[in-house]
């Protein structure tokens, strides 16, 4: 019995030094204490929303390398812990910087990154809609089609035909 | 609607050139650590080859140098003569490594074979290394008689470089 508790202490130590370290950061935990079948898959959550720092675009949750299964690792302990994703990904921001969120924070000028492809698409509705609106409205007869445009080209008519009679053939009108 | 058309494309396109412009130069490695002027994460970890536990609130009154180093990383060998060399001339700063994901035996036999002229600390689980946001190594911290990380290189140091920040720590 003796033995099965110092071997229960040896296995809580890391994860209480683990979470020392995050308290110092992040304050106290916000959340319920996960634990079974809903940590894991909030582990694999909050997981899948890290950038693996050695990786080429992969997340935590994608990624084989050591120390993304580390990060993985400390994410379950402090989700075990009651701390928040919220929290596990502030945890890491303040080591790594932004650029350990795969998702940019909707904060500040990252909204742009949010709202900016909404926008484009209403931008980009407004122009086609506009564009249609203009081919269905009845063309106008155009001054230019039915006769000479300017002295210029009435001056020259006459040419024209002579040129195409040559090329084409003598036309009845 | 020409003019309009060219005052949108440039309204988008002038914006994108310009960012792309002013990051041309940047290097990507080089991610600035957020842990600058703040204070440094606090470790108590056992060094290789067994022994007293070393923590960084013990050194509290003397800058640090902090070395992230492994037996795998190849640029690391070269650095640990210029660390090793810096830490037996002594001075102002004490050096401390931290091994990243590595294992002890590999450890012993790097410092048997290369010398040892200062503690390298295991990193169980690679907390210290993530609490440091370490991304690769070797990356060397720089912290100052007060706690607060003032420095970080990102590669291999040289003895010009490492002298060059040991300089400014003491600022």
């Amino acid at each position: 019995m003796k033995r099965l508790l110092a071997l229960l202490c040896l296995l809580a130590a890391p994860a209480a030094a683990s979470t020392d370290d995050a308290r110092r950061v992040i304050g106290e935990p916000r959340g319920p204490a996960l634990t079974g079948a809903a940590l894991n898959a909030e582990t694999e959550r909050v997981a899948s929303l890290l950038r693996c720092p050695v990786c080429q675009g992969l997340s935590v949750a994608d990624s084989p390398t050591a120390l993304a299964r580390d990060m993985k690792t400390q994410t379950g302990a402090l989700l075990a812990a009651g701390y928040t994703g919220e929290q596990v990904l502030a945890y890491f921001e303040a080591s790594y910087g932004e650029f350990v969120r795969l998702e940019p924070p909707r904060r500040g000028v990252n909204w742009l990154v949010w709202t900016a492809p909404l926008g484009g698409l209403i931008l980009g509705a407004f122009v086609v809609m506009r564009a249609l609106g203009r081919l269905r409205q009845p063309q106008p007869p155009a001054a230019g089609t039915a006769g000479p445009a300017s002295a210029e080209e009435a001056e020259l008519e006459p040419y024209l035909r002579r040129v195409r009679e040559l090329a084409y053939g003598r036309r009845e009108p | 609607m020409n003019k309009t058309v060219l005052a949108a494309g440039l309204a988008v396109c002038v914006p994108l050139v310009a960012v792309l412009v002013v990051n041309l130069d940047r290097d990507t490695r080089s991610v600035t650590s957020p842990l600058l002027g703040q204070p440094a994460p606090p470790f108590s970890l056992v060094p290789a080859g067994g022994g007293e536990a070393v923590s960084l609130a013990s050194l509290r009154g003397q800058p640090v140098v902090l070395n992230f180093w492994a037996t795998w990383c190849v640029p690391c060998y070269e650095e640990h003569g210029v660390l090793t060399d810096a830490a037996r001339r002594g001075g102002v700063a004490r050096f401390l490594g931290v091994v990243y994901e590595d294992e002890e035996p590999r450890v012993m036999e790097f410092l048997k074979k290369e010398g040892a002229g200062y503690p390298s600390l295991l990193d169980p689980g690679g907390r210290t290394a993530i609490a440091y946001g370490v991304y690769g190594v070797p990356e060397t911290f720089f912290v100052d008689a007060a706690g607060v990380v003032r420095d970080k290189h990102t590669g291999p140091l040289t003895a010009e470089a490492l002298a060059d920040r040991l300089a400014r720590l003491r600022q």
